[in-house]
Parts: structure tokens; C-alpha cells; sequence
């Protein structure tokens, strides 16, 4: 995997104990290990403090990273340990569809009435979201969220391949059945016109 | 009818070959709870990759550093108190072995064991005098205190215990804002 030249140079100075170079590093990836964890925790209260604890815990172990390796992964890799450890310590309520859980969400360029319909839908991705296991939870974001290929998925959550493979297709499965027992035939084939658009 | 092969198809995670696909549009055609389930399948699909990324409030990195040092402070903290700890201990060991050394040498033993009892009987008889002087210094006060001032007291004993109760409520009924 490569890096960007500063960011190598900013892991480099890291490692070495420099905090400002570690700062730059927080400042790059806060955004991907936020939204994995608001995407697993569900609340972003809950994503903030598990966000925080990932790179609390980066910070401590950057000696053992493997520069060979990708520094995004490895860091989501602790971040989906770290999530799916705190789904499993603490059987948290997951998720109210109203308060903050959606808070965060708006499109700057958007009327109000526009982010309320966004927050709906961000609403029904996470409440579909939380009706999988923490581990099948972190397979799905990581494959739709990042993009990442089963290998990196494998790598990711200390899998297998074909362990991550049939996970997703259960998962697939799952929220696909779930659907169609909450909405009636007729508004699956207007959220599927829907999602064509996208 | 058999859904099966049909509805692995569907959620089959790599592409299918030519022949698959077109069995599976032909069961498509003619299953609508296999259609149903493909069409739930390709709008879930829509809306996991229209989801955005979410990025963590404005200062995140400060909050960081803020916790990063917090950390490092705790750790300081617990250090020189282990430390501390330690040192205290060997110390006190190391003056109970030296003292009863010395104090044997110097007393016999039966002698230090009395010695010992008659001085912890001295300190709880003085303490006990102690207390009784306070005792009665406290009730002279007391007695020269006009009414009013227990009147307000206990006024302000209730003012404190109900302000007291109500931020309990308070802290137990709302959610922490971060």
C-alpha cells in the first residue's frame, strides 16, 4: 500500500514519539474511523467516544504498525474490533429514531424540509443496520462505506475470506427479507426506482 | 415453487456467469416473492451506497490532544502513587524490624509488651478527657445562641438537602450532551 509522501513522513515522526505529526494524522482519518463508528454504534455521542478510544489506542501500539499495510485499514481494523467489542460488552440500546441519533446529518445545500426526508432515509439505513450481529454490521459498512475488497475486509476483522463472503450474503439476505416484511411489495419498487436514480 | 438456486443468486456476492443470470430473470419473470426479494435487495443496495460519510464535530483533534494528556497525567498520577506506595512500605517495614531490634535490646521483651499497653491505655484515657472538655465547651455555646439562629439553620439544612435532591434528579433523568 501507499502512502501520500507527508503522511509517510507524519508516521515516520510519529512513531519516533512526535504528538504534532500524530495531530495530522487525526486530522486525516477522522473523518473515516467517525463515520465507522457512528455507522456501528449508531449514536454520535457513542461514535465521538469510540472514535477517540481508536486513536487513543493507534497512539499506543504505532510501534507494531506494519508500514507495509495500510494505515486506513489498520485503523479501521481497531476501530471495528473496538466497536463491535463495546456492541458485545455493553448490549447498548442501539438506536431511537429521534433526538441526536441523526443529528449530524444535513446537506448544507439542502431546505430544511429536504434534510428532514435525508435524515428519514439516514434513520432507515441505520435502524436496518442494527438489526445485524456487530460482526455482519462491520462487514456491510466496511464493503459499502469503504469500498474495501473481502481480502481487506478479511484482514480488517481477522477473518476469513469465505468467512466475510458468506457473512455479506447473509447479511445481504437478512436486511433484504427484514425489507420486505416492513414495506409492502409496491413501496420496495419505489425505494428500488429510488435508489436507480442514485 | 423452489426458490432455490434462485435466491442465492440474488444475493450472490460475485457476478453471475451468462446461463445463472438468465435462469434467474426468467424465475424473476414468473416468482413474486423472488422479485420482491431482489427488488428489497438492489434498493438496500442504493441505499447503503447513498449514504454519506459522517465526519465527527469541529474539534476533534483538540478533544484528542485534550485526552491524549489526561491520559498521560492519569498514568503520572497512578505511577508516583505506586511509587509512593512502595517507598511507604519498605519504610514502615524496615522501621518495625530496626525499632523492635533496638527496642528488644534495650527492654526485655515482657517488659516493652506492658510498657506498650499502659501507653495506648494513657492515650485513650486522654482522649476520652479530650472530648469531654469539647462536649462541654460545645453546649455552653449552644446554650448562649439565641432560637432564630436554629430556626435559620435548619432552614438552610432543608434549602441545601432539597437543591441537593433536585440535581440528583436532574443528573439521573437527562442524557449527558457531549
Amino acid at each position: 500500500m501507499q502512502h501520500r509522501p507527508e503522511e509517510a513522513a507524519w508516521i515516520k515522526e510519529a512513531r519516533n514519539g512526535d504528538d504534532r505529526s500524530f495531530g495530522y494524522l487525526v486530522e486525516s482519518y477522522q473523518a473515516p474511523v467517525y463515520n465507522l463508528c457512528y455507522r456501528m454504534l449508531g449514536t454520535p455521542g457513542d461514535a465521538e467516544d469510540a472514535a477517540q478510544e481508536t486513536f487513543l489506542k493507534a497512539y499506543r501500539n504505532l510501534k507494531r504498525y506494519d508500514p507495509q499495510r495500510s494505515f486506513t485499514n489498520w485503523l479501521l481494523s481497531i476501530a471495528s474490533h473496538h466497536c463491535i467489542d463495546r456492541l458485545r460488552r455493553r448490549r447498548i440500546q442501539w438506536l431511537s429514531l429521534e433526538g441526536d441519533t441523526v443529528g449530524p446529518i444535513s446537506e448544507p445545500g439542502l431546505s430544511p424540509e429536504g434534510n428532514a426526508v435525508v435524515r428519514e432515509k439516514q434513520a432507515a439505513v441505520q435502524a436496518m443496520l442494527k438489526e445485524l450481529s456487530p460482526t455482519d454490521r462491520s462487514a456491510v459498512v466496511l464493503k459499502y462505506w469503504y469500498d474495501m475488497s473481502y481480502e481487506e475486509i478479511a484482514e480488517t476483522l481477522s477473518l476469513t475470506e469465505s468467512a466475510v463472503k458468506s457473512r455479506l450474503h447473509r447479511a445481504r439476505r437478512e436486511l433484504a427479507q427484514r425489507m420486505v416484511a416492513a414495506e409492502p411489495a409496491a413501496a420496495i419498487g419505489g425505494l428500488r426506482d429510488e435508489a436507480s436514480a442514485i | 415453487m423452489k426458490h432455490q438456486p434462485f435466491e442465492d443468486w440474488i444475493f450472490s456476492n460475485e457476478p453471475l456467469g451468462e446461463e445463472e443470470q438468465r435462469k434467474l430473470d426468467a424465475h424473476l419473470e414468473t416468482c413474486d416473492s423472488c422479485r420482491t426479494l431482489h427488488a428489497a435487495d438492489f434498493a438496500l443496495n442504493g441505499m447503503l451506497a447513498g449514504a454519506p460519510t459522517l465526519s465527527p464535530a469541529p474539534g476533534f483533534q483538540a478533544r484528542f490532544a485534550y485526552r491524549l494528556e489526561e491520559q498521560r497525567r492519569m498514568r503520572r498520577l497512578v505511577r508516583v502513587l505506586l511509587v509512593s506506595g512502595l517507598i511507604l512500605t519498605l519504610m514502615a517495614v524496615a522501621s518495625i524490624f530496626i525499632g523492635s531490634v533496638l527496642f528488644t535490646r534495650v527492654v526485655p521483651f515482657n517488659r516493652a509488651v506492658t510498657g506498650i499497653g499502659q501507653l495506648l491505655v494513657q492515650i485513650g484515657f486522654q482522649a476520652s478527657l479530650s472530648l469531654r472538655v469539647l462536649r462541654l465547651v460545645a453546649s455552653t455555646f449552644v446554650r448562649s445562641l439565641p432560637q432564630v439562629v436554629f430556626f435559620a439553620a435548619a432552614i438552610a439544612g432543608l434549602g441545601l438537602s432539597s437543591l441537593w435532591l433536585f440535581s440528583l434528579y436532574r443528573f439521573s433523568s437527562q442524557p449527558v450532551r457531549r
